[in-house]
């Protein structure tokens, strides 16, 4: 069994949105919501500035805090590690929303709680995610994290720092930030030492 | 440092999409017919003299709050009409799946109890009545099984008690409510606002027979929201900050001026004046359950509100 991941190299994020835009129609995500959000983060004072576009969905935690929470069983995970609701079973009690330590689903307007599913029509046609080939810089990569030759596993392994998002939660998410400055940094308050080592190119 | 981010949904302001007032309303109704359950099922058992009035009210009553309760959760959900589905299965690592079934045997236990309790009822006779009489008829044969049918009411009162605040504290994701306390402390609030709810129904000489129980219940609610607070305070930074929140934030008035002031400490500083046959204003004697009554659906709002506020 594969188990599915994702990496987004944030070096290489230019913040178009392609990736957003892409799922809204692959997925045909109603009008006013979004299964993936762009958070921007900049620090410094003008002009010495540093900025980050980080791309946010659907984590697909290994242990997922939204898939023991649900009362029907609607929220589940699959043996390849994808984390997805059942729409026929789900009440929309939201339990999995407020379960989610990172804010990643949201109610359709069918009723249905509704989330990033790493696009899993796609990968059952062995194709990948919408977002992943969308994107123009090529800053996202997907593949079976056990496979040590699957772009996710080779881009992680070739990165000089890797991040996830909320460590502490011990949820273990499946989706990679690389290259990041301002991810989980200790001086993350610290705009001067950002700034300092982005000018030392580390 | 500057933030910003894209897309003005509950996918990015999770607060449009979490729970609101309905599942507020919905834990206070839900802890105040755990309340009347427990409280009635011991004073009946106890055979104490003088309450059968009150408590005959409070149980006739806690059927329709638990529907209003359970109507609020209906409104609450966003596909309501696969509500049947919590029914269908059950899944044992979800509290709110568990809290469904105890809900279920909850609401049967309270329907028998107050068909029981219509038996003693009597109506002008007349095509419309008839329905009330079979009633009475199903009450006088289920009455024969009252005292276990009463020892089964403390036992689903306090699950039902108890997962209001469980509901909340296995959710990790919102650190105000990880917390051991809350189902303490949700239960305890229960009895109070039950026992609050009961005293409406009462003369005056059985309700000073039960001032002792209600402060007493008043006060180990005050140690537990010290509890509470202190499991926050001294945590993790998370759960410093969600403590924070209620300490000094925008949820601190409602804590200690409805909950603790209004909702505990003036009800019982007024009713320990009763006890102690000082002069009370009949108003204010008469406001007393009132007050703790809305302390504990404050208590419900302040936690529901302030927990989805709070992030790891």
């Amino acid at each position: 069994m594969a188990r599915y991941g994702m990496a987004i190299d944030v070096a290489r994020c230019q913040g178009c949105q392609a990736c957003l835009v892409a799922c809204k129609t692959e997925n045909e995500v109603p009008l006013g919501k979004f299964r993936l959000r762009m958070r921007e983060e900049v620090v410094g004072t003008f002009p010495d500035l540093y900025g980050e576009f980080r791309m946010e969905q659907c984590f697909h935690c290994e242990n997922a805090p939204c898939v023991p929470v649900c009362p029907t069983g609607a929220t589940f995970q699959t043996d390849d590690g994808l984390v997805l609701t059942n729409p026929s079973r789900c009440t929309g009690c939201k339990a999995c929303v407020v379960a989610c330590p990172y804010d990643m689903r949201h109610v359709n307007p069918g009723g249905w709680v509704d989330k990033c599913t790493f696009c899993d029509h796609r990968i059952a046609e062995g194709r990948q995610p919408a977002c992943v080939v969308t994107c123009p810089t090529g800053s996202r990569f997907f593949g079976d994290l056990d496979n040590p030759s699957s772009d996710v596993s080779i881009a992680i392994a070739s990165a000089t720092q890797v991040d996830v998002l909320k460590p502490h939660t011990g949820a273990k998410p499946k989706l990679f930030y690389l290259e990041s400055k301002l991810i989980n940094q200790a001086d993350h308050d610290d705009p001067a030492t950002v700034l300092s080592e982005f000018a030392g190119g580390k | 440092m500057e933030i910003g981010i894209t897309g003005v949904d509950p996918t990015t302001f999770p607060e449009m999409a979490a729970w609101h007032w309905h599942i507020a309303l919905y834990l206070f109704l839900g802890g105040l017919v755990a309340g009347i359950m427990i409280i009635s099922a011991v004073l009946r058992l106890r055979r104490s003299p003088g309450f059968d009035r009150g408590l005959r009210i409070a149980e006739i009553s806690a059927v329709p709050l638990a529907c209003v309760g359970l109507f609020a959760l209906f409104l609450d959900l966003g596909n309501g009409w696969n509500a049947w589905r919590f029914f269908a299965t059950f899944q044992v690592t979800s509290a709110m799946s568990w809290g469904s079934w105890i809900l279920l045997f909850a609401m049967i236990v309270l329907v028998v109890r107050a068909t029981i309790h219509t038996q003693d009822l009597t109506f002008r006779s007349g095509w419309w009545t008839r329905p009330l009489d079979l009633l009475s008829r199903i009450g006088r044969i289920l009455g024969r099984k009252s005292r276990a049918i009463d020892y089964s009411a403390i036992v689903l009162g306090i699950a039902l008690g108890a997962y209001t605040g469980i509901l909340l504290s296995t959710i990790p994701a919102r650190p105000l409510w990880d917390s051991m306390a809350l189902a303490p402390l949700f239960l305890v609030s229960g009895l109070t606002v039950g026992g609050a709810f009961i005293c409406l129904f009462l003369e005056r000489e059985p309700h000073l027979r039960l001032v002792p129980l209600i402060v007493t219940l008043c006060a180990v609610e005050l140690a537990l929201i010290a509890g509470f607070m202190a499991t926050l305070l001294m945590g993790p930074a998370p759960l410093q900050a969600a403590g924070e929140l209620l300490l000094g934030g925008r949820y601190a008035l409602g804590l200690w001026g409805g909950v603790v002031v209004l909702g505990l400490l003036v009800p019982v500083s007024i009713e320990i004046a009763e006890v102690a046959r000082r002069k009370v204003p009949p108003l204010l004697s008469s406001i007393a359950p009132y007050l703790k009554m809305s302390g504990g659906l404050v208590l419900r709002f302040v936690i529901v509100y302030a927990g989805v506020a709070s992030v790891l």
